[in-house]
């Protein structure tokens, strides 16, 4: 019941965020023809244009003269690196907020906190759709590259696809746990989005700063990590040792901090 | 300890540095009704809020059918028809959706109670909440605190926003399930109306129910209270020998432990030709007076 109550609250966000991605996806897949054509004419110089290893790393690889290689690389960077993490993570922050924080604003905690049911059960079932609503969408859209990359006349397989989304999925789901454990310490929501808010501007900062950039979250999730899963040279099992394993224990981390919080509201 | 559905002893509950609770006492008895009374910021939401497991006391004890109710709260829930005194409910539901969701949890349900309010309420549940005036809103609150089929009932102000037909439909609902069995513990401001319904009152003095001999005091204290009503100008009375006056919305309030001088008293405002003369009662109001006389409101 919970459950059904919290999804309706949400589909609405979840069907906008789903097509703002997928809108995303059709406009950089149209283009890469023009971004093709450009690079034949030669347009190598722009490489020394771009400030950042990593984007003159992304550029080069979407500059190969291997146009599958290319079309990997492309979507590594727009579909993952940019849209996932970018519209995603903006997903969970918009869905979390409200967990808790919006049943304190607009009073409907007591009445929530009155049935007879425990904390947990809430925030599992709270935890339950909002993860379901941002992490489908992801899916999805990620899992729709392959029909239309053979449309295309690439070729782009299925599995490390999925992997990938898994991937992103964890990153934007360590999002979402941190935004409902702040619901359940802060008042309102605009205190939440405002203190997650805070938090990935810092890590954006951290990661476009040398020197410093290795110990942003973003390293866990960025072009680096996508283009090896889409040119099947990172399994799964490295990915989640190497990456996949800090992700999780951040998740699990989170959910129990939110629902030790949870458990200690006093109205 | 056998015969009480709800037993309370010793509990304590500070917001910071304002202590509201100070080891209270409460005990509440199979298919009894208790008012419970006191001004704004006694306490008596968070007493109320303590017993569901809302708010967390810093020590005491709660049992309610025998069974420590603040170490299960989900289960003390599930045996409580729980009002709070904000109406909150979900706004983007309708009427049905919030009576549905709001019921879901419990076990068991009143049909015929759930039934009674709905014809006796008459809410539009097909209107999203949103569109309820606050009088409907709490009408809704009160099908859901009511409808479960559960031995006590705890509700904070029910009155709250409800027109005078209202209340007494309310009455007689309540006075319904009193004669099914259920135990109904209810805070209100509306003095009068709690002491026609309830069999007994608890006044919550300084975080604690008032010692019923405190209460007992200030009553037989009002009782040798003298009240007379003039219309117009008041008339010159001197204050006879060993009586206390006081004049309190155009009333005249004489107050006097010698049983002679009160005759007098009586004697001297028949003469001056009152509107009205009373002795020998303790108006509610009056007690409620008396015994917050000096306490400061404080806002819950």
């Amino acid at each position: 019941m919970i459950a059904r109550k919290t999804w309706k609250e949400v589909r609405g966000m979840t069907f906008a965020y789903f097509l703002i991605l997928e809108l995303l996806l059709v406009l950089t897949l149209l283009y890469w023809p023009q971004l093709r054509q450009a690079i034949d004419k030669g347009m190598s110089g722009l490489l020394d244009l771009i400030p950042v290893d990593f984007a003159k790393r992304m550029l080069k690889d979407v500059m190969s003269k291997d146009p599958d290689f290319a079309y990997r690389a492309y979507i590594a960077a727009e579909q993952f690196f940019r849209s996932v993490n970018v519209i995603g993570i903006s997903a969970a922050v918009l869905l979390g907020t409200g967990a808790i924080a919006r049943e304190r604003e607009n009073g409907t905690l007591e009445f929530l906190f009155s049935r007879p049911v425990s904390r947990s059960r809430i925030l599992r079932d709270k935890t339950m759709v909002l993860a379901a609503s941002t992490l489908v969408p992801v899916f999805a859209s990620s899992l729709s590259v392959w029909p239309m990359a053979r449309l295309q006349g690439y070729e782009i397989a299925a599995a490390p696809l999925l992997l990938a989304s898994l991937h992103g999925s964890l990153f934007i789901l360590l999002f979402l746990m941190l935004t409902i454990f702040l619901s359940t310490c802060f008042k309102t929501q605009v205190h939440v989005a405002f203190a997650v808010g805070g938090f990935i501007v810092m890590e954006v900062g951290i990661f476009f700063v040398k020197g410093i950039r290795e110990i942003s979250l973003f390293r866990l999730s960025d072009y680096d990590v996508y283009m090896p899963i889409l040119s099947g040279t990172l399994g799964f099992a490295d990915l989640f040792l190497s990456r996949g394993i800090w992700l999780l224990a951040g998740i699990v981390v989170l959910y129990l901090l939110a629902r030790h919080r949870i458990t200690r509201i006093d109205l | 300890m056998k015969d009480l559905l709800l037993s309370v002893r010793g509990l304590a509950k500070s917001y910071g540095r304002t202590r509201v609770l100070a080891g209270l006492d409460l005990d509440l008895g199979p298919g009894e009704m208790l008012g419970l009374v006191g001004p704004n910021g006694v306490g008596k939401t968070t007493l109320l809020r303590c017993l569901l497991g809302l708010a967390f006391p810093e020590r005491g004890s709660v049992v309610l059918e025998g069974r420590d109710a603040l170490a299960d709260p989900v289960w003390t829930r599930g045996r409580v028809g729980y009002l709070p005194g904000e109406t909150s409910l979900y706004p983007q539901m309708t009427g049905k959706e919030a009576l549905d969701f709001g019921l879901r949890f419990h076990r068991e349900l009143d049909e015929e109670t759930r039934d009674l309010c709905l014809e006796v309420f008459r809410i539009p549940l097909r209107r999203k909440i949103r569109s309820y005036s606050a009088g409907m809103k709490q009408q809704l609150a009160l099908t859901i605190a009511l409808s479960p089929r559960v031995p006590l009932l705890v509700l904070d102000e029910p009155d709250k926003a409800l027109d005078p037909s209202v209340r007494g439909k309310l009455r007689g609902i309540c006075l319904d399930l009193k004669g099914k069995g259920r135990s109904i513990l209810v805070s209100t401001h509306h003095l009068e109306e709690l002491e026609r319904l309830s069999d007994r009152l608890a006044f919550l003095v300084r975080g604690r129910i008032a010692d019923p001999r405190e209460v007992d005091e200030a009553r037989k204290r009002l009782e040798r209270r003298v009240r007379g009503r003039f219309s117009g100008k008041a008339p010159k009375l001197s204050t006879p020998l060993g009586c206390t006056g006081t004049i309190r919305d155009g009333e005249f309030l004489f107050e006097t432990e010698d049983s002679e001088a009160r005759v007098a008293l009586i004697d001297a405002l028949m003469e001056a030709g009152p509107e009205s003369l009373s002795f020998g009662s303790a108006p509610l109001h009056e007690l409620y007076d008396l015994l917050y006389a000096g306490d400061p409101e404080v806002d819950e």
